[in-house]
């Protein structure tokens, strides 16, 4: 039996005749703010956020640890808990309508459907009680009300699909029978059962070995494209970043600070943080003494500083940028939250 | 064996017996380290790169002792490692220290900074008049209340204070507990650490691979400058190639527990000869748009490695890979000077490589 509420979800399929995003984008996110009420004080793990992307695009949201780039993926699916946590302003439309607003059992409805997810470490992500066959199985039951033999059908057909090998009897197996990669691809299986057209992919290949993960980031590309769906991306690796994703956006303290198509940002980064993180990075290609870092760490996210968050550690940080910096626009579609983004060295 | 190696590992062998039944009985091993050898010249950085189950951390821990050997021979320093006993076993364990991963799941959470940093100085008794070479300069900022006053209690806390300021900590952390540090402060206690008994070689376990990009590039600028400023020589374990290039003077690459290939560090990057190697550098993602990926497809996972294949343990995936392959153990063949690779296909795999 299926409780869940098919929410009226708005479909806009129509594309564009200049292949340029959509008129109205798959998801938008708007101003999100995510707090969370500790005994310290309010945290702002996200402060006004926004987004948008187009149907079969992939976006990749990038960030160190703790700039909320996980939180406001989990937010999309009302996955953070509350309390702690409190949505304190924004909304989140998909399709024309607002996620924020739903209730859990139109949320429901959504979850695994229209929006999945698939995660870092599928060791912990799986029921390892429950056999990979009734874990996709599942969500056809709920979302689809199949009957018991074509989900087990499609299910066979959708492991074979991310190239598990013989699926039928992969199909029985347990969650701990499976080696690391092939517990992503049963993940991946999972979570594209039910052809969402949104996938949000939480760091999906770090904890994964570079031959593995190469193909992966394959698996996913051909899936995306056969599926027609749009990818949001979490990641900290900017390589990953470079071969799958058409636009970025570069979150630092909560916010984003700059948001631009792959290509421009790799090229004219415009924020001095982007900048920093790319001249971290150790190259394969070149031999280097010493490499440059970003001096002292992330500021605490009980205790930001005002104005511009990055300020404390930038080189070009001076007297104006404790006014906040908008993002605004730099250069065609390249969006930057900066005081000096035109006067890039 | 040329003039200064400071350590050479011989054929190093380590398997774990497989038991299973209501009695328990040896039913197979897992060769997890299956006669490796290599050698690395004092102050040098000799890096053992490999995917998960390759064998790299184990290898690491044999040669430190801190899991016994099946076989196979460690000379350090001119001691062998694995005959040592008693007093001179304890001597050599401050000379060869190990940073790991988790900085945190590595440190004691109910003891102070200071009090986990003085803990080796006074079970080793080392002679704490000595210092770690830093020049008056750097201790300036020591107050005079932590001066030593009275013995050996005393002295250690400097001597903590000046590890503290060596990583670039400051010597008032020395009261704190680790959850009051983030990731790159917990990573330059660790540090500190294994620094305290001035080692002379230290195996890095992943010891950068937790951590945020620019926290990244910060401690991997600390141990290099440590390295210079003490002569240290590091065996660097990571599967981040990137990093790898950075930090390493050699480089051997594992797989299934045997090294299939070992070169200096640009050789190895900028002409690999081993397929493995090859389908690793090339899968790695270039953070260039405008660089497609040009992978060298391997497929599937690696093999258990309680039953690796026979013969070559990658022809299972290698792209190359004939009957001849399947056949007996491929040892290594100097490819040029100082660069070894475990594969007969070298001339093939070369071309393909360059054509690529």
């Amino acid at each position: 039996m299926s409780n869940t509420a098919e929410p009226n979800i708005v479909e806009d399929d129509q594309p564009q005749p200049d292949g340029q995003p959509r008129a109205t984008p798959l998801l938008e996110i708007n101003d999100l703010r995510v707090y969370f009420d500790t005994d310290d004080g309010v945290l702002k793990a996200v402060d006004g956020v926004s987004l948008k992307i187009g149907a079969g695009q992939t976006l990749g949201l990038v960030g160190e640890s703790g700039c909320g780039k996980s939180i406001t993926a989990f937010s999309i699916l009302q996955l953070v808990p509350v309390p702690p946590a409190r949505y304190a302003g924004g909304e989140i439309r998909f399709g024309g309508r607002n996620l924020l607003a739903l209730g859990e059992s139109e949320m429901r409805g959504v979850r695994g459907n229209l929006v999945s997810m698939i995660f870092q470490e599928p060791m912990s992500s799986l029921n390892p009680i429950m056999t990979i066959g009734s874990q996709i199985t599942e969500a056809l039951r709920e979302h689809r009300q199949e009957s018991r033999a074509e989900a087990r059908r499609l299910a066979i057909e959708m492991l074979g699909r991310v190239g598990i090998a013989s699926p039928e009897a992969r199909f029985n197996d347990y969650p701990h029978q499976l080696s690391g990669g092939m517990r992503q691809r049963a993940m991946i299986a999972m979570a594209l059962v039910c052809r969402p057209r949104l996938l949000i992919a939480d760091e999906p290949t770090t904890a994964l070995d570079v031959t593995i993960q190469a193909q992966i980031l394959e698996l996913l590309k051909g899936l995306q494209n056969e599926f027609g769906m749009s990818v949001l991306l979490i990641t900290h690796d900017l390589g990953v970043v470079a071969q799958t994703c058409e636009r970025v956006a570069v979150m630092y303290a909560g916010k984003i600070v700059e948001h631009a198509p792959v290509g421009g940002l790799f090229e004219a980064p415009r924020h001095p943080y982007t900048r920093g993180l790319f001249r971290s990075l150790p190259s394969l290609a070149a031999d280097q003494e010493t490499l440059s870092v970003i001096p002292g760490s992330v500021p605490s996210p009980l205790d930001f500083p005002s104005g511009c968050r990055f300020r404390t550690r930038c080189e070009l940080a001076e007297a104006m940028c404790e006014q906040e910096p908008e993002l605004r626009e730099v250069a065609s579609g390249h969006f930057a939250a900066c005081h000096f983004a035109e006067t890039a060295p | 064996m040329s003039m200064d190696e400071i350590l050479t590992v011989e054929n190093l062998v380590k398997h774990y017996p497989i038991r299973k039944g209501v009695v328990p009985r040896t039913v197979g091993h897992v060769r997890a380290v299956d006669g490796i050898s290599f050698s690395i010249p004092r102050g040098k950085t000799l890096a053992l790169v490999g995917e998960s189950g390759s064998g790299k951390t184990t290898a690491g821990r044999t040669i430190l002792r801190l899991i016994e050997p099946t076989a196979g021979r460690v000379v350090f320093d001119g001691r062998d490692v694995f005959s040592l006993k008693g007093a001179e076993l304890r001597r050599l364990r401050r000379e060869m220290q190990i940073i790991f991963q988790d900085p945190f799941g590595s440190l004691n959470p109910r003891m102070t900074i200071g009090s986990m940093l003085a803990e080796p100085l006074l079970v080793h008794r080392l002679d704490l008049s000595e210092r770690y070479g830093t020049s008056s300069d750097d201790l300036s900022d020591i107050s005079p209340a932590t001066r030593p006053r009275s013995p050996r209690r005393d002295q250690a806390r400097a001597r903590v204070e000046e590890l503290l300021t060596l990583v670039g900590l400051a010597p008032e952390h020395a009261g704190r507990y680790p959850h009051e540090f983030s990731g790159g402060q917990r990573q330059r206690i660790g540090i500190a650490r294994a620094l305290a008994l001035r080692p002379k070689f230290i195996v890095c376990d992943e010891a950068v691979s937790a951590l945020d990009v620019s926290i990244q590039a910060q401690i991997l600028n600390l141990l290099r400058e440590l390295q210079q400023r003490f002569g240290l020589t590091y065996l660097f374990i990571a599967h981040d190639l990137g990093v790898v290039r950075h930090i390493s003077d050699r480089v051997a690459v594992m797989y299934l527990g045997e090294i299939v290939e070992e070169a200096p560090t640009r050789e190895i990057f900028e002409r690999p000869v081993h397929p493995y190697t090859q389908a690793l550098l090339s899968s790695i993602p270039v953070p260039d748009p405008r660089t497609p990926a040009r992978r060298i497809a391997i497929e599937g996972d690696a093999p258990s490695p309680a039953n690796p294949p026979p013969g070559c343990r990658f022809h299972s995936r290698c792209p190359i890979a004939v009957d001849e392959c399947k056949r007996g153990r491929i040892g290594l063949f100097e490819i040029n000077r100082g660069h070894r690779a475990a594969c007969i296909r070298t001339e093939l795999s070369v071309t393909l490589f360059k054509q690529r």
